[in-house]
């Protein structure tokens, strides 16, 4: 970013701070848990949602800014304000944040819940049978694995791990003051299903815990307790020179378990002896201090919403179509693509295309080589096996691991050592770069020469998130597209310096200026009278030169439309700075992951989709692909597809020029969801291709064919 | 794997001065596809133009940049692979232990081209292109500015009448005039100066300038055809015109290196690379009127990789080398002042004899050629001293640039031409004795050759109407005819005979048929 503010018509151009915008993000998030058009259970889901988003937003986010207040850095940063004040600003609004969470908690879901049969207990409410039940529940399973650890001038306060529950007690033994932690174990249910007459009743592990506290402390008098959760700083610093990198990422995931406080959750009304001591403790100060009234950490509510026997109470799951429609009718996934470029959008489509793509590859006596980009896997990944599996059928398989990939850095290094240990060629990341493209290269030798098929996509090769994310893929077997990824390949294994590519866009080496240049030719167009217009959707918006030439852009007369599912930090809509743009935001059953880029181009408008959103990490310090969409049909799916989301008036939300988001009028409009409007094209796309095969003659073979 | 056809690919790894270049391809469809270009930086010129030696450092950088490249080819199983350095390997001295370390660590052998050797490809591969494309250029001046050497020819007629070459380049030239690393404003006056006394005072064998077309190409010639703004021609030529390339020339001269990173948005050695290309292009136009210059894109790696997969692309390509080789040879000579008529005379002679003599002596064409040319220059040492004619046509042979021909090739020629009739190869005789055995040899069965057919012109007034050689067991009946007195060519050829016996073990016969007018 360049350090000088930028200004339009004599004004700095306004900046909405990042955190904050997320916050606001985290805040529609919220709005859907209100939402009673929701079912309960997927209610239940997006406040568990908000409230994993919201530990990771302090692990980094908010750890981030603290660590930049107490190394005394007090600079302002590009909406204006110094670290102080957005730690101040941040801890108001996230308190309150945290309020409207509970309020939903405890005055819409739960009372929901209650109405369909679902109950949480408090003890008071046991019935005799549900008390015997927790009795014997606590001493036959519980019991044994509770370690009570006492703190006082000989025992010191415990390392408190990140995100634990605990239960803070204290004890009176002779007059004396003694706290003790014991910590709610995380390996049984957080929740524990009561026998009930009555629909289903739950109770609170911390509940049974707490009632059976002087089972625990039988020496001891106890005199208060609460529950309480810490928060720690979670960002990684590695020393990417390191001649070791695997065993540097895996030192500071040690390191990260010991990462300073960020956040106290406790229960409200505690004992104010059992505050100090927490707090003198933890060395946290009275803004990091988020009082609870019931039920702290959410994220429990994850596994409330995949309760058996319940699915009325859920959405009706997207069953994605397998196989897609551009894939039907091919017995060889090669064939289909040396055909013509083909298109998959997931979940609405299923991933099992990329894996089959992978699958196919690792098995075809003719392929030679396969080159993939690993981020996020999922769990015992069929693509991590895949690509084992070529590598023991004699391919050449070279995979990037990235294992910088935050939160995830355990689980790439174990898949980097299986696919090592089966005789991969790993790369464990760029020193100074994130890897986060999404790009697949398979070389196959055929009877006329070699042929390179790719699959370039917007989301990670995870077929977990794959169902409940939206992202685009596309397969294609363009021979300037094949160089420029052996090209992109070469470069990442460190076997080439970056080329001029044919088509692809590559950060850090060309895409900022790519996206400058774009804009810049709109801008151009605009003030030709030439057709122009900007149609972009990506999951965050937050580098400042952007930002600013969308401005400049829409000062030119350029109509931008944004769609922006996180953080934005343009504000739209401001007089004589951005009265030309429009930013909207969907949140619904699916996270909206993919991203599209579209640019009028004087009439012959271009469409791009990729792995990077505009932020200056993605523009700047990752390896990051964008690519043109070239084949005609495809590049017309895509139009249709952005217009559709914007056209959608039921999870979309509108900007306005205050950075308030508010629903879409739709009166007198149909409703208009484009997930399920997705979903059912999809299906229907599948539908009228099988109805075109069976409308077809069927062909005889003959002896011409060489049957025999 | 796939065990049908086997396909036709290749690929060909570059070392050169600031990378190390892989390029493989394949044919389909009869047209040759580039399928994966790599090129990895790493600076061996500064190191072999400056101090004559690759560091053990860059050895060991070389050797992990040519690991890399084979886990590539492995990957497209490539059939078919060639190792290529070029100036720098003909620059540095511990160049063997360099390839040594290739081969042990590596296992690749590298090809040391020689300077017109690698150009020679890369003029040819042109000229295959612009035949393809029906275009006729008329007389043209080729140039190749690299790294490390520049390279000027002439090419007219089909083949090419003249090459030189210069031991420095666009890199090279700044190393040798710059004290601290560092280019300044005085180096443009040093370099023009400097290459006045060398490329201006080229004499180039055509008259007046009249040069219809120059083609250029070399290592940063894409940025002059970029900053002057010309546009692709055909087949991705870029024609740039004069007039442009002037301005360029005059806007870089009055900026500072700084000045060009920034307006250029170039490094620093780039910048310093074109400014250098740049002067010395200036200095090759102006040793022509044309107004245009041709600016084709090549590629060393997929000239060699056509002839690895098109056999007759490498026998086209084999001719030529022939036939420029004699055509620069022939130039040369004349310049020299030798006797045109003579010299063509001999060489028929020889190359005949050569023919018929094949099964004896087991030679090929590049022997071939070697025969033809010592013949053609045989006499050249003439324009030097009458006293000492033939060390002084073996010294301005070695030393002369022929087309084609590396240099040793070269040597061997002038090693061949050395001798006559009366001279006679000894192994008392420290040149000859310093060849290789192989090549004492194949001197030895040359100048056999060469002095029987120089003896049947000795008088150099084409004597013999009719010429025919033939073989019958162990003798070689050598049957001309003549009305004129060929005394002095019966004793030349007499002269002749034992040499010849002794490394042929076939006796030369000589049957002159003279004509009776009156019958």
């Amino acid at each position: 970013m360049s350090d000088k503010k930028h200004k339009i018509n004599n004004i700095e151009i306004p900046y909405y701070n990042r955190e904050l915008s997320w916050i606001d993000f985290n805040a529609r998030v919220l709005d859907e848990a209100f939402k009673k058009d929701n079912p309960i259970l997927e209610r239940v889901n997006f406040l568990a949602i908000t409230a994993s988003n919201l530990d990771e937003f302090f692990m980094v986010r908010v750890a981030g800014v603290m660590e930049q207040i107490h190394s005394g850095y007090n600079e302002k940063d590009p909406s204006g304000m110094t670290p102080n004040e957005l730690f101040d600003k941040l801890s108001d609004k996230i308190h309150d944040f945290t309020e409207k969470q509970y309020c939903c908690l405890n005055r819409s879901i739960l009372p929901v819940l209650k109405k369909n049969g679902i109950v949480f207990l408090g003890i008071k409410d046991l019935n005799n049978k549900q008390r015997k039940y927790i009795d014997n529940y606590f001493d036959k399973s519980l019991f044994q694995i509770l370690t009570p650890l006492a703190v006082d001038t000989s025992r010191p306060f415990p390392m408190v791990a990140n995100k634990t529950l605990n239960i803070a007690v204290r004890l009176n033994k002779d007059g004396d003051n003694v706290f003790a932690i014991v910590q709610v174990p995380s390996i049984v249910s957080r929740f524990v299903e009561l026998p009930s007459d009555n629909g289903r009743a739950f109770i609170m592990l911390e509940n049974i815990i707490m009632e059976k506290l002087n089972t625990l402390f039988e020496l001891y008098k106890i005199e208060a307790y609460c529950t309480f959760r810490i928060t720690r700083n979670s960002d990684l610093e590695i020393d990417e020179e390191s001649d070791d990198l695997l065993k540097e990422i895996e030192e500071s995931i040690k390191k990260r378990k010991r990462g300073n406080p960020v956040r106290l959750e406790i229960s409200h009304k505690c004992d104010k002896e059992l505050m100090d001591f927490l707090t003198k403790s933890l060395d946290v100060r009275e803004k990091e201090i988020y009082q609870i009234p019931n039920m702290l950490d959410l994220t429990f509510l994850f596994k409330l919403r995949g309760l058996n026997n319940c699915d009325s109470l859920r959405f009706e799951p997207i069953k994605s179509v397998n196989p897609p429609a551009d894939f039907y009718g091919y017995d060889n996934i090669f064939d289909a693509v040396k055909e013509k470029d083909r298109m998959v959008h997931h979940p609405y489509e299923s991933f099992d295309a990329v894996l089959k793509f992978i699958d196919t590859a690792a098995d075809d006596e003719n392929v030679l080589a396969i080159k993939q980009t690993l981020y996020r896997v999922s769990g015992n990944s069929p693509i991590i096996s895949a690509l084992m599996r070529a590598a023991e059928n004699g391919k050449q398989v070279t995979v990037l691991v990235e294992l910088k990939a935050r939160f995830d850095e355990e689980n790439n290094i174990v898949w980097a050592k299986k696919l090592e240990k089966a005789g991969c060629h790993v790369i464990y990341g760029l020193a100074g770069l994130k890897t986060h493209c999404k790009i697949a290269l398979v070389v196959r030798r055929e009877e006329d020469g070699i042929y390179r098929y790719l699959h370039l996509g917007t989301g990670n090769y995870n077929d977990s998130t794959a169902k409940i994310y939206t992202d685009i893929g596309i397969f294609t077997c363009r021979e300037d597209f094949g160089a420029d990824a052996s090209s992109l390949f070469n470069v990442i294994t460190g076997y080439s310096i970056p080329p001029e590519y044919n088509k692809m866009i590559v950060a850090p080496t060309g895409m900022r200026k790519f996206f400058e240049q774009a804009i810049r030719n709109e801008i151009e167009n605009a003030k030709k009278s030439l057709p122009c217009g900007i149609t972009i959707k990506v999951n965050s918006l937050v580098d400042y030169d952007m930002i600013s030439l969308l401005y400049e852009a829409s000062c030119a007369g350029v109509k931008i439309r944004l769609l922006v599912r996180g953080i934005c930090c343009l504000t739209p809509k401001i007089k004589g700075i951005s009265e030309n743009i429009t930013v909207y935001s969907i949140v619904g059953q699916l996270l909206e992951h993919s991203r599209i880029f579209r640019f009028e181009n004087g009439g012959s408008p271009k469409i791009y989709m990729g792995s990077a959103d505009l932020m200056p990490r993605n523009l700047d310090r990752r390896v990051e692909l964008v690519f043109p969409i070239e084949d005609e049909d495809l590049k017309q799916r895509a139009f249709d597809i952005l217009e559709l989301m914007f056209s959608d008036n039921t999870n979309a939300r509108i900007q306005g020029s205050d950075t308030i988001y508010s629903n879409i009028d739709k009166r007198g409009k149909k409703n208009i969801n484009s997930q399920q409007t997705f979903y059912k094209l999809a299906q229907q796309s599948l539908k009228d291709k099988i109805k075109i095969n069976e409308t077809h003659l069927f062909k005889p073979l003959t002896n011409e064919d060489n049957i025999i | 794997m796939n065990r049908k056809k086997i396909l036709n690919n290749g690929a060909v790894i570059d070392i050169g001065s600031n990378n190390v270049k892989l390029t493989i391809s394949q044919c389909r469809n009869d047209n040759i596809e580039e399928i994966e270009k790599s090129v990895y930086p790493i600076d061996l010129g500064h190191e072999a133009f400056n101090y004559g030696k690759i560091s053990v450092e860059k050895i060991k950088e070389l050797t992990k940049a040519l690991k890399g490249f084979s886990n590539i080819l492995n990957e497209y199983q490539i059939s078919q692979t060639k190792i290529i350095a070029t100036s720098v390997f003909r620059e540095a001295e511990n160049a063997a232990y360099v390839a040594d370390q290739l081969k042990i660590q590596n296992d690749m052998t590298v090809e040391v081209l020689e300077d017109d050797e690698e150009k020679s490809l890369i003029y040819f591969d042109i000229l295959r292109r612009l035949k393809t494309q029906k275009s006729n250029l008329g007389t043209i001046l080729f140039s190749y500015i690299g790294t490390g050497t520049i390279g000027i020819a002439i090419y007219k007629d089909d083949r090419f009448l003249f090459s030189r070459n210069f031991p420095f380049g666009s890199l090279k030239l700044k190393e040798i005039l710059t004290d601290n690393n560092e280019l300044s404003d005085s180096i443009f006056v040093a370099m023009n100066e400097y290459l006045n006394t060398l490329v201006d005072r080229l004499i180039i064998p055509v008259e007046n300038k009249n040069i219809d077309n120059i083609i250029v190409v070399g290592s940063r010639v894409n940025y002059i055809s970029k900053f002057t703004g010309s546009k692709t021609a055909d087949d991705n030529i870029v024609k740039i015109s004069r007039d442009n390339f002037n301005n360029l020339y005059n806007d870089l001269q009055n900026l500072s290196v700084d000045a060009i990173c920034r307006k250029y948005i170039m490094d620093k050695t780039n910048a310093e690379m074109f400014c250098t290309t740049v002067v010395i292009c200036s200095h090759i136009l102006n040793l022509t009127k044309c107004r245009n210059i041709l600016a084709p894109e090549y590629s060393i790696s997929n000239a060699l990789i056509r002839q690895m997969i098109f056999t007759k692309e490498k026998s086209d390509y084999d001719k030529h080398i022939y036939d420029s080789a004699v055509s620069c040879a022939k130039v040369l000579a004349k310049q020299y002042g030798c006797n045109v008529k003579h010299f063509e005379c001999v060489s028929r002679y020889a190359t005949e004899i050569f023919d018929k003599l094949k099964k004896i002596h087991g030679m090929g064409t590049k022997k071939r050629l070697a025969l033809e040319i010592a013949c053609i220059m045989g006499d050249c040492g003439i324009f030097l001293n009458t006293n000492n004619t033939l060390l002084s046509t073996f010294n301005i042979i070695k030393d002369s640039d022929i087309y084609g021909l590396s240099e040793e090739d070269v040597f061997f020629i002038a090693n061949t031409a050395r001798y006559d009739e009366a001279y006679t190869p000894s192994i008392n005789d420290s040149l000859f004795s310093n060849l290789s055995a192989k090549n004492r040899l194949a001197v030895c069965k040359l100048v056999a050759i060469s002095s029987l057919a120089k003896a049947l012109d000795k008088a150099q007034l084409q004597k013999f109407s009719s010429f025919s050689v033939k073989l019958q067991e162990d003798v070689l009946i050598i049957t001309v005819s003549s009305i004129e007195n060929v005394y002095l060519e019966k004793i030349s050829f007499n002269r002749c005979k034992n040499f010849f016996k002794e490394v042929f073990g076939i006796t030369p016969k000589l049957i002159v048929k003279s004509f009776d007018i009156n019958s």
